[in-house]
């Protein structure tokens, strides 16, 4: 189920698969076309062939035929014309009545003849012979009345007694008459067709003015059976045709009978041998093979209809074309049904692109585009991502994780490391002040594009990755890449920031890595505090001084400076301590801790003082010896730090003044208790009233009422042991206005009402007594 | 992927394939199981009468005889012929079939057919109708004693020719029929001044059939015959009274009496002579059709009337004589067995079955309650059946199948075939013959039993003389030869032929018969 479902063509590929659909189904139909052009062609030639091979056939047939059919009519014809010369006949022509003594056994003999001549052949269905004189007719079968034998026995359809009659006044002539049928009398006195017969119509009287004619009776049925036994060809129908009256005589197909012929039309030579013609009857063409016979008035034509030759052909050629279109149909459909084989993985595709391509797909978009599109933006992300894969080289170069097989193997899979042999470490210390992380990220970026290798090591400190052709491309590369871009930085916040940057010497060996970094500190750190330079490179610059020169007397000195807040002795310490330092070319790092240490006694001093840190550095303490530790340049540290001893001496001093004041306030609060608040306080010592509760708090923990009513409390209870004034008059006398007021301060202060309080230690006090008496 | 896509299309395949080839396999043979098992086929060759061998009774048939059969059939007039192009050829042979008897003369001897004779014991119901008419096997022997086939069987013999008269001339022109030849001779001599185009006297089968009945008139025949009387063999041409015979035809032709077409007078022509009033006597002429004739004829004229008289007496008180036909023969026509068929057991069976009371009437009557009832111990066509007496019947006997013809020339019954096809008429001048027929039947002799040496020499000298004799009769009788001189010459002419030697070949084997059947058999029951 899930592979069907998975299987089902996504949606995204719909339109391509309607694409491919349309070319499949073009090209099904290109190759149907050629199909169908090679079978039209084939069948065309095979209808050419067919045909010339029918008139092949149908002369010879016709020879054989006309031969046979020739050779069977004269052979009867011969037959007749003996019964001519046969004495019976000759006496029976002589005879005017049957009466006459020999009528009988003549006539019985010559019914023999006959009936021995032409019934014994198949062809003849019977034969007579018309005595005028006799008034008979005497046949094979028997002897007649005319006119029962024309008219009721032996009825010609087409040749009715009068036909004869005619045809014996005018003489007869030796013929063969198209085919009729014959009409017989049935058992129930009706009459049945009995058979199609040809009469051949012979005067076998020589003289002229016959009183005697002949006729043989050809059963038309035989000579077909006779023509289908020669088995030559049944495809065109056989004509025996009497050229003379251009007639039909006799015709298999039967329709055709007593049509007339125009042989001049039919364009067929009467009279020598046999010739071909075509003819197109109503639309359809017909193959003519014609062949004269021996007779003089007849001819045999075998009409072969093309359509009965080339109608196999169409069939197969109409067939080809259903079963090509059928299987056209079941190909769509197959490739319908496979297509969505086709276009899965397509969709597959799209699907797995979809998750990592940047653009969405619309669905107006081809999918190779899309996804060639896709693979190029993924190409590219990648391309740049190979620094990135180089950050983590080095990342694992600088802590030592790689070895020499891991090199081989990285410098074997890219190619940044065949590009060339010098490799140097640059070390870029930055100290971006925090209202500046914008321009840090973007000094990043910037250093990203210089399309080297950069790693972050902290958030001072980055690391790039040289690596050139040789070694005047890498000073090359820093003195005009690098330089100018981090010389930007500096003009742009002059002041705010410091850059330095420390390169290693250049190696030709990835597995020194690590030591061209270390290389590349060091530079830093040993540089002189007296240079002021920006990019120092390991192999030009050269390192400064211990210089032990600060003695723990010039620290303690400084330590005095900030607790007591000697603003101006402090200032001029620290001139003489970094005019020290840079004349006697210090080393950065020691320099760096020096001051360090200088920073250290300024915290310390504002711990000890308990001045508020945040509002002293604007960040704890800790935190502000590591800023300026982590600051590059000489000049910033010592800015740094005259700026911090500045702020604290100058706290510290403040606060000593602060602490003379308070005290003459807590002196006067507690001997005019009664008067004493924040408004006469205000005007005796010349303050604001909010200040000097600020004051108050600032200085004694808690506010200026909190403070004076616990004062009252105490003086309250004081009295109230000493003395026998009563509660109320004590509570004038400590400064409350009225009694309720005292007694609820002294319940909220004490836990219990004055007068209590006074009982209860009584209560004490006597006991007390009473013990010791 | 392109494995699914390959089995897709194997799928596709098979799934067309499938569907063609179901579509290919005929229906039935889907739907019906394993067929019966088929009783033996039995190939028969029979004349085809031009009726279906699928008739109800046919299906009947086989199924009481619990066999299947392939039939070959041919049209009656070519079938002889046909048959025995079949047996001449080297194909398949039917394994029982009908021939003539010149075949079974032929073809016993080369082995073809089955000697029957082995086989009697095994038919019973044959055996019974031999026991009544021992001639069946008695003519059909050969000298060694072999039976190649057995005649077609009636159920009993009848008369079924003889002297039919138009009647109604007779009647109107104020004459009685005639009893003698004379009165015939005076009353025809009479009409024929009346009707002096008619033909009074004519034939349809011949100058040799209508000389035969002047023959029989005179108790003789045109070639080697048996004589009744005499109880011997006897050739009829070199006899005084086939002389006499031939002068009384004579006589009749010369007063025009006799058709003078008569020597080649057409069946058609003579039907329409014999309806059209043209003839008014028929000598030998079939009782049978004697309804269809009066049928037609009415239409033309409305007298018109057939009436079937005994046999007239000749000038020497000799009544003429008409042929009988014996209840064992039908003619002709024989059944055999081919010798080398595979299922000679089931052929005798059906021989002997096909000769039992129940199949024969079967064939000849139906089936009881369908096509026949039985009323008063007779029986009798139901009305859907059309006859002659009946002719509004629904279905012909043919299409019925109770025309007798189903099986292979199965006994007939005479009883119905009277019923299905005669008329009152002739079946009332059949009846007045066959009541007499041992006055007036000719019955053929005992069968002699000849080789085929014999029967070829036999067939050698006569066929010339039954020619010869007829074209001298002819002669004779329009009086083209004189009865004087040109009839020494004719006797000469027929010894020199050879006439003698085969009558001395039937006389001497005729002697050689045992005396149990120099018999005249004259039971028609």
């Amino acid at each position: 189920m899930k592979h069907w479902v998975t299987a089902f063509p996504r949606k995204a590929t719909a339109q391509m698969k309607k694409r491919t659909l349309i070319a499949i189904f073009l090209r099904f139909f290109v190759l149907i076309v050629l199909l169908l052009i090679s079978s039209s062609t084939i069948a065309v030639y095979s209808n050419y062939r067919m045909i010339d091979d029918a008139r092949e056939a149908n002369s010879n047939y016709l020879r054989a035929a006309s031969s046979s059919l020739d050779g069977l009519l004269d052979k009867m014809k011969d037959q007749g014309y003996s019964i001519s010369s046969d004495p019976s006949y000759l006496n029976l022509l002589s005879m005017r009545d049957k009466s006459q003594i020999q009528y009988a056994s003549t006539a019985y003999l010559l019914s023999s003849k006959l009936y021995d001549l032409f019934v014994s052949d198949s062809a003849v269905d019977d034969s007579y012979i018309y005595f005028s004189n006799l008034n008979t007719i005497l046949a094979g079968s028997g002897s007649y009345e005319p006119a029962f034998y024309l008219s009721k026995h032996y009825r010609f359809k087409d040749y009715p007694l009068a036909f004869w009659d005619e045809q014996f006044k005018r003489g007869i002539v030796s013929t063969i008459l198209p085919a009729t049928d014959v009409y017989r009398e049935s058992g129930s006195g009706s009459e049945k067709k009995y058979k199609t017969i040809i009469p051949l119509v012979l005067n076998i009287e020589s003289v002229v003015g016959s009183r005697s004619y002949m006729v043989v009776n050809i059963d038309e049925q035989k000579i077909y059976q006779m023509i289908n036994n020669m088995n030559i060809t049944k495809k065109g129908d056989i004509y025996l045709i009497d050229t003379l009256h251009n007639r039909i005589i006799s015709a298999t197909d039967r329709d055709k009978l007593g049509d007339t012929f125009d042989i001049g039309k039919l364009q067929l030579n009467a009279t020598s041998g046999l010739s071909e013609s075509e003819i197109s009857i109503h639309g359809d063409d017909y193959i003519l093979t014609y062949h004269p016979s021996s007779w003089d008035n007849l001819g045999f034509l075998v009409v072969t209809p093309e359509k009965v030759l080339t109608a196999p052909v169409y069939q197969f050629l109409y067939m080809t074309i259903g079963v090509i279109a059928l299987f056209m149909l079941v190909g769509v459909v197959a490739s319908v049904v496979f297509s969505r084989g086709i276009y899965s993985p397509l969709a597959e595709m799209v699907h797995v692109v979809k998750r990592f391509a940047i653009a969405p797909f619309e669905s107006n978009k081809s999918e190779y585009d899309y996804i060639k599109e896709s693979i190029t933006t993924l190409h590219q992300s990648h391309q740049e991502s190979m620094p990135s894969l180089l950050q983590i080289f080095l990342y694992r170069a600088l802590h030592q994780q790689l070895n020499k097989d891991d090199i081989e193997r990285l410098s074997q899979k890219y190619e940044f490391f065949r590009g060339g042999g010098s490799f140097a470490i640059a070390v870029v210390r930055s100290d971006f002040a925090r209202d500046h992380q914008l321009q840090a990220a973007e000094l990043h970026t910037r250093m990203t594009l210089l399309h080297k290798p950069v790693l972050d090591l902290t958030s001072t400190e980055m690391v790039l990755f040289l690596q050139e052709q040789d070694d005047e491309s890498i000073d090359l590369f820093v003195s005009q890449q690098m330089h100018p871009l981090l010389s930007i930085y500096e003009e742009e916040l002059a002041g705010e920031i410091s850059l330095t940057v420390g390169i290693s010497r250049v190696f030709d060996k990835l597995e020194n890595i690590q030591q061209a970094y270390k290389e590349a500190i060091d530079i830093l750190d040993m540089r002189s505090v007296g240079e002021n330079l920006m990019i120092y490179h390991a192999s030009t610059s050269t390192p400064g001084t211990i210089g032990a020169i600060f003695s723990s007397d010039v620290k303690e000195t400084a330590r005095k400076y900030l607790e007591n807040g000697y603003v101006d002795g402090a200032s001029v310490l620290l001139d003489q301590l970094f005019e020290g330092a840079r004349s006697q070319q210090m080393r950065f790092a020691v320099f760096r801790q020096f001051v360090s240490d200088l920073l250290y006694f300024a915290a310390e001093t504002v711990y000890n003082r308990r001045i508020d840190e945040e509002a002293m550095f604007g960040m704890p303490a800790g935190e502000m010896i590591a800023y300026v530790n982590a600051l590059n340049h000489p000049h910033r540290i010592e800015e740094a730090c005259r700026s911090v001893y500045e702020n604290v001496t100058a706290q510290v001093h403040s606060q000593q003044q602060s602490s003379q004041a308070i005290t003459g306030m807590l002196e006067y609060i507690s001997s005019n208790l009664a008067e004493a608040n924040l408004t006469s306080i205000s005007e005796r010592f010349h303050m604001n009233t909010n200040y000097v509760s600020q004051y108050f708090k600032k200085h004694q923990g808690v506010t200026f009422t909190d403070y004076i009513n616990r004062l009252r409390i105490d003086k309250a209870k004081e009295l109230l042991l000493s003395t026998d004034y009563t509660a109320s008059d004590i509570g004038k006398l400590v400064g409350f206005n009225n009694a309720n007021a005292f007694i609820r301060m002294f319940k909220k202060l004490e836990g219990t009402t004055p007068n209590e309080y006074r009982k209860s230690a009584f209560t004490i006090y006597n006991k007390s007594s009473l013990e010791g008496e | 992927m392109w494995i699914r896509r390959r089995k897709l299309v194997i799928w596709i395949c098979t799934g067309i394939l499938v569907v063609l080839s179901a579509v290919c396999l005929p229906y039935d043979e889907l739907v019906s199981g394993t067929p019966p098992i088929s009783p033996v086929v039995i190939h028969a060759a029979v004349p085809a009468f031009d009726r279906d061998r699928n008739t109800p009774i046919d299906k009947e048939f086989e199924r009481r005889t619990n066999l299947t059969f392939d039939w070959l059939q041919f049209p009656v007039n070519e079938y002889m012929k046909r048959i025995n192009q079949v047996l001449t050829s080297a194909g398949q042979k039917p394994d029982i079939f009908i021939v003539n008897k010149d075949m079974v003369q032929r073809f016993g001897p080369m082995g073809l057919l089955l000697d029957l004779r082995p086989y009697l014991d095994e038919m019973p119901h044959l055996k019974r109708w031999i026991e009544r008419y021992p001639q069946i096997v008695e003519d059909m022997m050969t000298e060694d004693g072999k039976l190649y086939g057995i005649d077609g069987l009636n159920t009993y013999g009848q008369m079924p020719i003889g002297y039919i008269l138009r009647e109604d001339i007779f009647y109107r022109n104020g004459m009685l029929l005639p009893t003698t030849f004379d009165e015939l001779y005076e009353s025809l001599k009479r009409l024929k001044q009346i009707y002096p185009d008619s033909k009074p006297i004519s034939s349809r089968s011949g100058p040799a059939n209508l000389f035969q009945q002047f023959y029989m008139a005179y108790h003789t025949q045109s070639g080697v015959y048996f004589d009744n009387d005499e109880m011997t063999y006897t050739f009829g041409p070199a006899e005084p009274n086939f002389k006499k015979a031939v002068m009384m035809a004579r006589k009749f032709y010369q007063v025009g009496l006799i058709d003078p077409d008569f020597a080649t007078v057409s069946e058609a022509q003579f039907f329409e002579n014999m309806i059209g009033g043209k003839t008014f006597a028929l000598f030998g002429e079939y009782f049978i059709e004697m309804d269809g004739w009066i049928e037609k004829g009415v239409k033309r004229d409305s007298f018109y009337s057939l009436k079937a008289v005994l046999p007239p007496m000749t000038d020497q008180g000799l009544q003429a004589l008409q042929p009988v036909q014996y209840p064992n023969s039908r003619g002709n026509w024989v059944i055999a067995i081919h010798a080398k068929s595979p299922h000679i057991r089931e052929l005798i069976a059906l021989l002997d079955a096909q000769y039992s009371d129940e199949i024969v009437e079967l064939t000849n009557w139906g089936i009881e309650g369908d096509t026949f009832n039985r009323v008063n111990g007779e029986n009798r066509y139901t009305a859907r059946l059309q006859t002659k007496l009946n002719p509004y019947g629904e279905v012909t006997p043919q299409e019925a199948g109770v025309d007798g013809r189903s099986g292979i020339w199965v006994p007939y019954d005479q009883d119905a075939e009277y019923a299905r096809r005669w008329g009152a008429v002739g079946l009332e001048s059949q009846q007045l013959y066959t009541a007499n027929a041992d006055k007036i039947g000719f019955f053929a002799g005992p069968a002699i039993p000849f080789t085929s040496d014999e029967f070829i020499e036999i067939t050698k000298i006569m066929s010339p003389i039954k020619n010869f004799v007829t074209l001298k009769v002819i002669q004779f009788v329009t009086g083209e030869l004189g009865m004087n001189q040109d009839w020494d010459d004719f006797q000469d002419e027929l010894t020199k032929m050879g006439a003698g030697r085969v009558l001395k070949l039937y006389q001497d084997k005729y002697a050689k018969l045992p005396d149990e059947r120099k018999v005249l058999h004259k039971s028609l029951r």
